[in-house]
């Protein structure tokens, strides 16, 4: 499949038509009538481009070392929120989990919102958005904090250059997000979690101060 | 639909008409685009179009069927929507106050979907939201400053979940409070729509600033469906 100059002595045979089909933007019903139409000489190759029916959604065949349909760069693949508060524990990393998924949005089953990790099984570069919301806030020295950690637990995986960090004086409810931020995730066994720490004991928020959570497909 | 093509097959004009239906098509502006796509070349879903009146993204749209409408939506990951407002707002001390005064000021107000300070999506699917709102006295030193994201109305009610942002004022400074990014699925037809709201408990009115320091800001990107 690739780009061909046509000269005014060439006919255009079934051959050549299969061609324009394949470099074409070709529409399918659903996933089972793409794959059981997309074989022999028209196997998928990197850089085909359908568009799915039932989805309202284009995809490219890549092969970036895990070949498959890749949503367009900007795809949301879920939004969440917190629906009832969870205890944080004095400067102890939680992973925030309990989520609900915004109108059902979750691609390919990538997030799980009961334990609130994001693992998807296409390699590529993934934006997160996210923040706390916490009940009360540190009264004097110690801070609240939130980012994005990956593949791990405790500290050591806590991704710094994530982090929101909030030093507060006053006994009030306080809401802060994550910085929005972009990571290569190999489609195998990366995951991302998102991880408040309070400075003191303390609890989630629910409401308009809930703790969110987003990621979206944003390329290679 | 895609077509297999098999040796014996011969090819006719209605075969690469329909071949036209999901290439990508290239017209002046949407009004040669919606005098050419008829007939047996009417838009159908999946087409995808590109019209070079304003030579952007903004320009490459993508037909789509919801519910049995069809409409031409833009690509994923575009702004559709960006307003500062044209003059500061008054935010009285512990009132929900909805930031008007909006205006255009990135060019960028697709379908005029923004109108009458309020996002009101017309073409189905995810839209991802930003804002954030600048508190502008220097002397309201005292209580939290807030900023949300409310959905059909103009309350902390109707606040969409894990939209808000609440933080402690600066000592002697402005204060620019963020909201949280949130995404949300529009169904394009049901009128739904979103305000952009603050509020504070200082110990008098705050001005929410205005073009000049245009620290207040609203956006909203297309992320598909």
């Amino acid at each position: 499949m690739s780009a061909r100059y046509w000269t005014d002595d060439e006919e255009l045979t079934p051959a050549a038509m299969n061609e324009l089909e394949a470099s074409s933007l070709m529409t399918f019903a659903d996933a089972a009538a793409r794959d059981a139409f997309l074989v022999g000489d028209l196997a998928p190759v990197p850089g085909m481009h359908v568009f799915m029916l039932d989805a309202n959604m284009s995809l490219t065949y890549l092969n970036p070392g895990i070949p498959g349909w890749y949503p367009n760069p900007g795809t949301l693949c879920f939004a969440a929120y917190q629906t009832a508060g969870q205890s944080l524990a004095s400067l102890t990393n939680v992973a925030l989990t309990g989520f609900t998924v915004v109108a059902g949005r979750n691609l390919n089953g990538w997030f799980t919102p009961a334990t609130g990790k994001f693992k998807p099984t296409l390699p590529g570069l993934y934006e997160f958005t996210g923040g706390v919301g916490t009940t009360t806030s540190p009264t004097a020295a110690p801070f609240h904090r939130c980012g994005l950690r990956l593949n791990g637990t405790g500290s050591a995986a806590f991704i710094a250059a994530s982090e929101h960090r909030q030093v507060t004086n006053a006994s009030m409810a306080v809401g802060f997000g994550v910085r929005r931020f972009t990571l290569a995730l190999n489609g195998a066994t990366d995951f991302v979690e998102l991880v408040a720490l309070a400075g003191v004991a303390t609890a989630t928020s629910t409401g308009v101060l809930a703790s969110s959570f987003t990621a979206k497909y944003v390329g290679q | 639909m895609a077509k297999r093509w098999a040796i014996e097959d011969k090819v006719y004009d209605t075969d690469l008409r329909e071949i036209i239906t999901h290439s990508n098509l290239v017209f002046a502006d949407a009004a040669a685009r919606d005098a050419f796509l008829v007939g047996d070349l009417a838009p159908v879903p999946g087409m995808l179009t590109y019209l070079v009146a304003a030579d952007n993204l903004s320009n490459t749209q993508r037909r789509i069927r919801v519910g049995g409408v069809d409409y031409w939506a833009p690509p994923t990951g575009m702004e559709v929507v960006g307003m500062s407002p044209a003059a500061s707002v008054s935010a009285a001390t512990g009132v929900a106050t909805q930031v008007v005064n909006m205006t255009n000021v990135r060019g960028r107000n697709a379908n005029t979907m923004w109108a009458n300070n309020q996002f009101t999506p017309s073409v189905p699917g995810f839209y991802e939201l930003d804002a954030a709102v600048r508190f502008n006295n220097a002397s309201a030193a005292d209580g939290y400053r807030l900023a949300w994201l409310s959905l059909n109305g103009a309350s902390q009610v109707t606040a969409i979940p894990g939209s808000g942002n609440q933080l402690g004022p600066g000592a002697a400074n402005p204060s620019t409070v963020h909201t949280r990014t949130v995404s949300l699925y529009f169904n394009g037809i049901d009128g739904s729509y979103v305000t952009l709201m603050c509020m504070h408990n200082s110990a008098s009115s705050i001005t929410i600033s205005g073009l000049a320091t245009s620290a207040t800001l609203f956006t909203a990107k297309y992320l598909g469906m």
